[in-house]
């Protein structure tokens, strides 16, 4: 990898937003995520190959750190910062077709349920993994994953509860939604879901940490193709 | 024992986490690290506002207590908090019905910052109300146990709907016996409390009630965050 990619994975992989941000203090007067990005498009590098090169893999590392417990939620969500502070420059290339992302991912906290932190971290970290996300928010009830599905049929979707009492609305989601689109995948996370659950359900895949959905969202990319 | 509901209120500033506190919460051991000083900041600023955190419980007499049913049944209704928790108010001659809230604030300042794509800072807060809400939990019970002390009776620690296997669905069974009272806390159709940043649940009271183990010591939930928090401080403490 070229050095000014390499730079720029690891001011991803330790949260170094731009040159004035203070940490990590190892990169302390450096250039940052911002700068970098800017720096590798101007030298000609494609806004492909800074995403699959540099930015996807950092945050891949960071989400492997994560599901590990080696880092905590704000290390990874500075880490997300900076990523954010670099698509500030590649998202043009996203509408342009320059870029081609891996696919779009539909997310949200079913309905009954307000909890949103756990749905927005698996929305971020999917996005920095390179999917388009669709993120409906909380308390969303199946007509809105049927709407959502028949415009983008393609997707996969992503569904997260936080208590006992609303884990059965994934069913109710599931099976509406497959009720017009037989083939959409799903994965279910949330504190108290399990695998188990997941599999009685009809989900595709189980996530207990958002680097498990994108680990998963690859993997049915691949058994589609 | 007095039945009507024992409201207290609480100045924010007098229950917000520390900053230890809040970084212990949050594994946060770097003081570089931008959230540590996001949340002196913030705290200050917090600690300047007019908020207050509200709370109390309700105190009934125990009719009868199935420790292998599971149930736990007074003259006015029954809870279902299932074996293990009746096995930790086996004592009880009377049980306190709490609930406790640090109100809209936290959440909805959450919720700003996150729509201004401020993902770290919204978490941050959101943390902060967890904190806030469990703190002024804390000084009711320990209120309560001041209370019961002087009676000669003893208090067990507090447990809550959704945790150690007690149904979060018996939450209704709970509001319907702590009835009308003065906070703004309110059960939705799913059971969920708002404002969101709001504790409920169950303490023993008795001559002989023993104070056991508390929260990830004794819960089952084997794929909940905390637990892997827990384990990974234990591996590193070993």
């Amino acid at each position: 990898m070229s050095e000014i990619l390499e730079k720029l994975f690891e001011c991803v992989e330790f949260g170094k937003i731009n040159a004035a941000s203070p940490y990590p203090p190892q990169l302390r007067g450096q250039d940052g995520a911002s700068e970098y990005t800017q720096k590798a498009l101007a030298e000609g590098f494609s806004p492909a190959e800074i995403m699959d090169t540099a930015l996807i893999p950092a945050m891949t590392k960071v989400g492997q750190k994560f599901s590990e417990n080696k880092i905590f939620v704000p290390q990874m969500l500075l880490s997300a910062k900076a990523m954010n502070a670099a698509l500030v420059y590649i998202k043009p290339y996203f509408s342009s077709g320059e870029i081609r992302r891996k696919g779009t991912f539909i997310m949200g906290t079913v309905n009954g349920d307000l909890h949103d932190i756990g749905k927005n971290l698996v929305c971020m970290m999917v996005e920095g993994a390179g999917w388009d996300v669709i993120d409906l928010g909380v308390d969303v009830g199946p007509e809105k994953f049927v709407e959502s599905v028949r415009q983008h049929p393609d997707a996969y979707v992503g569904l997260s509860a936080l208590l006992t009492t609303t884990m059965p609305n994934m069913k109710t989601i599931i099976d509406a939604v497959r009720a017009v689109s037989p083939s959409t995948r799903f994965i279910v996370g949330g504190a108290p879901v399990s695998a188990d659950f997941a599999a009685s359900i009809g989900a595709d895949a189980y996530a207990d940490n958002p680097q498990q959905d994108v680990e998963a969202l690859d993997r049915f990319l691949q058994e589609r193709a | 024992m007095d039945a009507a509901f024992r409201k207290y209120e609480f100045p924010i500033a007098e229950v917000l986490p520390t900053v230890d506190q809040l970084s212990d919460f949050l594994h946060l051991d770097d003081e570089q690290h931008p959230a540590w000083q996001f949340i002196i900041d913030k705290l200050e600023e917090i600690r300047g506002l007019d908020l207050k955190a509200v709370g109390g419980y309700r105190i009934y007499p125990v009719g009868q207590l199935d420790v292998k049913a599971g149930t736990l049944a007074f003259a006015e209704g029954m809870l279902a908090p299932r074996p293990q928790v009746c096995g930790y108010l086996r004592e009880s001659e009377f049980a306190a019905l709490f609930l406790c809230t640090a109100g809209f604030y936290f959440t909805e300042e959450s919720h700003a910052y996150n729509d201004r794509d401020e993902i770290l800072e919204s978490y941050l807060i959101d943390a902060m109300g967890s904190s806030t809400v469990e703190n002024a939990m804390n000084r009711i019970q320990e209120m309560l146990s001041r209370d019961m002390e002087q009676q000669g009776l003893h208090i067990s620690n507090r447990y809550s709907p959704g945790y150690c296997n007690w149904p979060l669905a018996d939450q209704k069974n709970l509001f319907a016996l702590i009835g009308d009272q003065p906070t703004p806390v309110r059960l939705g159709e799913s059971c969920l409390m708002t404002p969101i940043k709001s504790v409920s649940g169950i303490i023993g009271i008795g001559s002989q009630m023993k104070k056991r183990e508390y929260g990830c010591a004794i819960c089952e939930n084997k794929t909940c965050t905390y637990r892997r928090i827990l384990s990974r401080s234990r591996t590193q403490a070993g």
